[in-house]
């Protein structure tokens, strides 16, 4: 008997297809593996099964009735608690809204029901996002299936850890300095960034407005393709929300990749990684040459302000949207998340509009350097997951504070906006998952996604689960 | 651009008193203080920068539809 809390969605959703499986057997098997492991991850924070049984049945009852809605349907999935779920408590991971119960789902959860997705429940977050490893929570840190000593990457660090556990097959995560691919990056995933405009955040707590992108933490770039598709699009609920035509995502996914040109920005996002993770980023690099794609050596200048800027519009944005709840509530947050909100009552109005100028720099850049090459590739992060509770990391014999060397290379990203996607090309001698990150043109998400789905088809660093 | 000071406890607990309206405890602002040095010289960079003649990134776009019905 096939163990379903194994596949993909694109092989759940051919077995559900064919009704050789229903969305209720699917359901219940992810629900009893939940209940097996959970307690040892931190993953799910609050459940629905009641709520997700009666959803698969529905879908089963659809299904056979010859209504098929497309390859989500009946498929399990776990939201990031920072997306409002209608009915469902929602509490970014802090005491703050420990006990919020929104009446409207947010625009993504609601384009997935649509689908016929089935939530299982909520997921674990670093608390209201602000915070790259995933161990500042109400609900306490969320442990890595890889290695339960070792931080999950977050702040999407419960939808990291379910996904690569088996807890869901897929799972909703948001990305403002890397938080949809750094747990990607440590558990082994395909984290996908899209660009920022392409998917709606209407209904995500923000943590800051103009660098917050919603996305899929998800076994394949086939899948991480099937719910973009499902969730992207113009909504009049989010102001930044880009009015585009929406490309048919899976469909792009050829796996040629014949003739395309990648960009190696070698300065900055290689020279500062641990030698082992480039290594295998580069054995990965030559997997895709021999596929015919053309490696081209690019620098991008001024790349090494990319800290900066975004720790100037952080702090800057997320203090702004707390500061009435710091005004009688402060005591509530974790410290770590509190330190950064009041640290940012310091930070001045020039610096974080010279951090929205460099943006505007660094984005005519990169345009400059894509002009040439089609995508550009980097290590996911730069090392592997660090264990829990420990502030540095060694970095070819440099100590350097996790904090901001897990972030060096996924928020370049979010400051041009442009799509993103991680994925793993290999094991570290620690037994952790190295990854491969390639950044594409705006709204150009077919392409990075294509060049995943090249590597995947010719790999199967993807489908290795943690022995969890 | 003058050579900026080390950023002290007192500043930080006056400009969140008075600027910001969040006063600290002093312990808290003694903190604040260490862990906002080495930030206000990474905004140091950002002013080094190029920036001369390039926005800010956010564009303001005026809200049509509005109304006061």
């Amino acid at each position: 008997m096939t163990d379903l809390t194994q596949l993909d969605v694109v092989e759940l959703g051919a077995l559900i297809a064919a009704k050789h499986v229903s969305p209720v057997e699917v359901t219940d098997a992810f629900l009893a593996r939940i209940d097996q492991v959970n307690a040892g991850l931190n993953a799910f924070v609050t459940l629905t099964p009641e709520a997700a049984r009666a959803t698969a049945r529905a879908a089963e009852a659809e299904i056979l009735a010859g209504t098929h809605r497309g390859p989500l349907h009946g498929i399990p999935l776990g939201h990031k608690d920072l997306y409002a779920t209608a009915g469902v408590r929602t509490t970014g991971g802090s005491r703050v809204l420990a006990d919020n119960v929104p009446t409207e789902d947010s625009t993504v959860a609601a384009r997935l029901a649509a689908a016929g997705t089935v939530m299982l429940g909520k997921l674990n977050t670093h608390e209201f996002a602000y915070g790259p490893t995933n161990e500042n929570s109400m609900f306490g840190p969320t442990r890595n299936p890889w290695n339960t000593d070792r931080i999950t990457g977050g702040s999407s660090g419960g939808s990291g850890a379910a996904v690569a556990a088996g807890l869901a097959p897929i799972a909703s995560g948001s990305d403002t300095g890397g938080s949809i691919r750094m747990p990607a990056a440590c558990c082994g995933l395909t984290g996908l960034k899209p660009t920022y405009g392409r998917v709606s955040r209407a209904g995500i707590l923000p943590l800051c407005w103009s660098m917050d992108h919603a996305g899929p933490l998800a076994r394949s770039a086939m899948d991480a393709a099937l719910f973009l598709g499902a969730v992207a699009g113009h909504d009049p609920r989010d102001a930044a929300s880009a009015d585009r035509p929406v490309p048919d995502y899976a469909g792009a996914l050829t796996g040629d990749i014949r003739g395309l040109r990648i960009g190696i920005p070698r300065r900055y996002f290689f020279d500062q990684a641990q030698g082992q993770v480039v290594s295998l980023v580069d054995a990965a690099l030559a997997e895709l040459a021999a596929m015919g794609a053309e490696l081209v050596e690019v620098d991008i200048p001024h790349i090494e302000a990319s800290a900066a800027a975004a720790m100037a519009i952080y702090i800057s944005e997320a203090t702004a949207y707390h500061d009435d709840t710091l005004d009688d509530r402060a005591d509530l947050y974790t410290e770590q998340v509190r330190a950064f909100l009041e640290i940012g009552d310091q930070m001045l109005a020039k610096d974080y509009l010279h951090a929205q100028r460099y943006r505007t720099l660094l984005g005519t850049e990169v345009a400059r350097i894509m002009a040439d090459v089609d995508v550009l590739a980097t290590p996911g992060i730069a090392h592997t997951a660090t264990p829990l509770g420990q502030e540095m990391v060694d970095i070819n014999g440099t100590e350097e504070a996790v904090f901001g060397a897990i972030l060096r290379n996924t928020e370049p990203f979010d400051l041009t906006g442009q799509p993103a996607v991680v994925i793993p090309c290999g094991l570290a001698d620690d037994g952790m998952p190295a990854s491969i990150q390639f950044a594409g043109r705006p709204f150009d998400e077919a392409t990075v996604l294509n060049v995943a789905h090249a590597y995947q088809q010719a790999t199967d660093w993807h489908r290795r689960r943690p022995d969890y | 651009m003058g050579e900026r000071k080390p950023i002290t406890a007192e500043t930080v607990a006056a400009v969140a008193r008075e600027n910001a309206g969040h006063p600290l405890e002093p312990e808290r602002a003694a903190a604040y203080a260490a862990a906002l040095e080495p930030i206000l010289g990474m905004m140091e960079q950002l002013r080094a920068l190029p920036l001369k003649d390039v926005e800010p990134a956010p564009v303001f776009t005026p809200v049509e539809g509005a109304s006061n019905d």
